[in-house]
């Protein structure tokens, strides 16, 4: 075969691309044409060594170690060091990561509801916490009894758990899912 | 919290966008395989592709944040997996051992003694490989190893799909020769 830069190079005398075939090839999906013509039949001889060779390969997995090294280091940097400080009597403060906080409001919605959390991002203000989510809705969910109750839910830890007043719950539904073993 | 496993991929990426760090483990549970096998096949050598590996997992949880479209998550990380594995083949100086590894096997592998083992023929892929210049390996590395589409591989490597379409028709010329023995 030429060793040709240009694209058009990349077609067979008969316009069928050699990229094509060798797909065609690896998959077991060959056209009746690749099966017939001359030039096909021609290339797909020349490609036989090389697709033996791919299919030699046997399966590559990441070495064992390399998700714990990798988490390691995640866990050590962190993302945010961004606390949210608690009321109560001192002395000394009591200090939340917001990334915690995060995690814990996404906890207190059930998927069993409907709705699964997303970002869940917070923010104190003058008004009290503000919290940001995104969430997907599972197919057949009434979003507004959803979002009602998962509002609810954060709300209460809010207060209850958190010790703080609660400014603005904002829910953004981004997408729905299918249930599973639902059409 | 093993139920991360079930949830949708752009949930958990939003999750681990929060600082959630156990929503990233799931997530290098997903993909460490593909990081690893692109990584091994663009270098060629084991050491340096868990290296490189473990360094695109914990960039890509340092660079979670930027990611605007969750969605985007396996093509963006597949690019800076491709771009540090490019990375690491060009800092390369001729007679490093990796090379002179490579090399080794290249010329093992094309003399004829080989021909009978399937081993001698995913060695002589492997050193071919090794012989390609580096923008037509990753090339066809994300493409025949990975099946990933032309525009996708254009966007990871920063040129067009009529260029990567000519790197991949290079590549496989070239070890279509090199395999010639083994016809």
């Amino acid at each position: 075969m030429a060793v040709d830069p240009s694209d058009d190079h990349d077609q067979l005398p008969c316009g069928t691309s050699a990229d094509a075939l060798l797909d065609h090839l690896r998959k077991g999906t060959v056209t009746g044409h690749e099966r017939t013509c001359p030039h096909c039949r021609a290339a797909a001889e020349e490609f036989r060594p090389l697709l033996a060779a791919l299919d030699s390969e046997g399966e590559i997995t990441a070495p064992p170690g390399l998700l714990d090294d990798v988490m390691r280091t995640v866990r050590a940097e962190g993302r945010s060091r961004q606390t949210l400080r608690l009321p109560g009597g001192g002395p000394g403060d009591t200090r939340v990561r917001h990334s915690a906080v995060s995690a814990m409001l996404r906890a207190c919605v059930d998927p069993a509801e409907g709705l699964i959390v997303g970002r869940c991002r917070i923010e104190q203000t003058p008004d009290g916490l503000v919290v940001a989510a995104t969430a997907r809705v599972l197919s057949g969910t009434v979003i507004p009894e959803a979002t009602a109750a998962a509002r609810r839910a954060m709300g209460a830890f809010v207060q209850n758990r958190l010790g703080l007043r609660v400014g603005r719950i904002d829910i953004d539904v981004t997408d729905v899912i299918e249930r599973h073993g639902r059409p | 919290m093993h139920t991360d496993t079930a949830l949708p991929e752009s949930v958990l990426v939003e999750r681990a966008q929060d600082g959630d760090d156990q929503a990233f483990e799931s997530l290098v549970r997903r993909h460490q395989d593909v990081v690893y096998r692109i990584a091994l096949r663009t270098l060629g050598n084991a050491a340096e592709a868990r290296d490189t590996a473990q360094e695109a997992l914990i960039t890509a949880w340092r660079r979670l944040p930027d990611l605007r479209d969750p969605h985007t998550f396996p093509a963006w990380l597949h690019r800076i997996v491709s771009r540090l594995a490019l990375n690491a083949l060009r800092a390369r100086r001729p007679e490093d051992p990796a090379e002179a590894e490579d090399s080794g096997l290249r010329e093992r592998s094309a003399g004829p003694d080989d021909r009978a083992l399937a081993t001698g023929l995913h060695e002589a892929l492997r050193g071919a490989l090794a012989g390609l210049p580096p923008p037509q390996r990753i090339c066809w590395v994300l493409r025949e190893l990975e099946g990933l589409g032309y525009e996708e591989i254009a966007e990871i490597v920063d040129t067009t799909p009529t260029a990567v379409r000519g790197r991949i028709h290079r590549a496989r010329t070239h070890l279509v020769e090199a395999l010639e023995p083994w016809r």
